[in-house]
């Protein structure tokens, strides 16, 4: 592998980072939301501790196979300059310093394994984990028009509540800043617990920098959709996770 | 980014819009504390500019969403006390976005 090679996201790339229906593995999502036509492979490893020289490699080459990604000399600068608004192009520090950028956007969400077919009085319950009153309320009118059910919650103690009471959530809406306990913690006791592990889990979040959005990722997201957004973004990837057409 | 056409969605609009006014004077007093002295009045004062940025855009209020972000991150980089030219930039920030809110109103 060579270490000074620059990738750079493909049209293609783009379109999986927003898209709202990807089918990529988690490690090769990870590295794909670290490309950015500036970092060397080099940097890319120092960026990625959690995965080894041979899983980086490997997920380089698939995502090249894939062409969804390629030698930065090749991609045009539209494609280089996704998503990074404030990039410099000189990034000799390359490494977790630049992750930290904000301006960073996505619309990720990972396709459920296998469809969903909801039978006749079958509806899909959502739980909107929101702080913003008129924001949940807007998810909440929206999911309502695609006959989903949708509670809301915008506190720890909401949260809890509605996380033991029946019926167990057909997705997860969650916030990440919220006034009495941080998104991604909820997101790990929701990974802990058996009877909700597998529950399908969007961040919906303005934490817009790739540090964000590889933190939430690596901790088991299913997706990740920056604020704003245009809510029809957040039905499709509701439905992507949940498996449904 | 906006929101789709309909009544339903001409009213949350509305709603949203009417808030505005409420969270920009909480905001103020927000400010008012750390600026005051009270250095655990930021981490609230953050939060609510974060909320805001990341709302107002959904909206269709993309520049108090820019307005709210840009003082969000300017107070990212500082912890308080602030010092007088801090003080002044944060009341710089939040002066433009009580002008972006007041436009969209």
């Amino acid at each position: 592998m060579d270490k000074k090679a620059v990738y750079a996201v493909t049209n293609k790339g783009d379109a999986e980072l927003s898209g709202v229906g990807t089918s990529l593995s988690a490690d090769a999502l990870n590295l794909l939301v670290l490309i950015d036509g500036k970092r060397s492979v080099a940097q890319l490893l120092k960026a990625a501790p959690a995965l080894s020289e041979k899983q980086v490699e490997e997920g380089l080459q698939k995502l090249a196979r894939a062409g969804i990604i390629a030698p930065a000399s090749e991609v045009t600068s539209d494609a280089i300059d996704f998503g990074f608004g404030k990039g410099s192009p000189d990034e000799s520090r390359a490494g977790l310093e630049s992750l930290k950028k904000t301006g960073y956007y996505v619309r990720i969400a990972r396709r459920a394994a296998k469809p969903r077919k909801l039978g006749p009085d079958e509806r899909i319950n959502v739980l909107v984990v929101e702080d913003d009153p008129q924001l949940a309320k807007l998810l909440k009118v929206c999911l309502q028009m695609e006959n989903m059910v949708a509670t809301v919650a915008g506190k720890k103690d909401e949260i809890l509540a509605a996380l033991r009471a029946p019926p167990k959530p057909d997705l997860i809406l969650l916030d990440v800043v919220l006034p009495d306990v941080d998104g991604l913690a909820v997101l790990a006791k929701i990974r802990e617990f058996e009877a909700l592990k597998t529950v399908p889990v969007i961040l919906c979040t303005a934490k817009a920098s790739r540090e964000a959005v590889l933190d939430g990722l690596r901790r088991g997201a299913d997706g990740y959709i920056t604020k704003p957004y245009n809510v029809d973004v957040v039905l499709k990837a509701a439905k992507t996770v949940i498996g449904l057409p | 980014m906006s929101l789709p056409a309909g009544p339903e969605f001409d009213a949350l609009r509305a709603e949203y819009r009417q808030a505005l006014a409420a969270k920009l004077d909480a905001l103020g007093a927000q400010w008012a504390q750390v600026a005051g002295g009270d250095g655990a009045a930021l981490e609230p004062l953050v939060r609510a500019l974060h909320t805001l940025a990341g709302s107002a855009g959904t909206f269709g209020f993309a520049q108090i969403g820019t307005a709210a972000r840009a003082a969000e991150d300017f107070l990212h980089t500082r912890t308080p006390p602030f010092g007088p030219e801090d003080k002044s930039e944060v009341e710089r920030l939040l002066q433009h976005l009580r002008a972006r809110v007041l436009s969209g109103l």
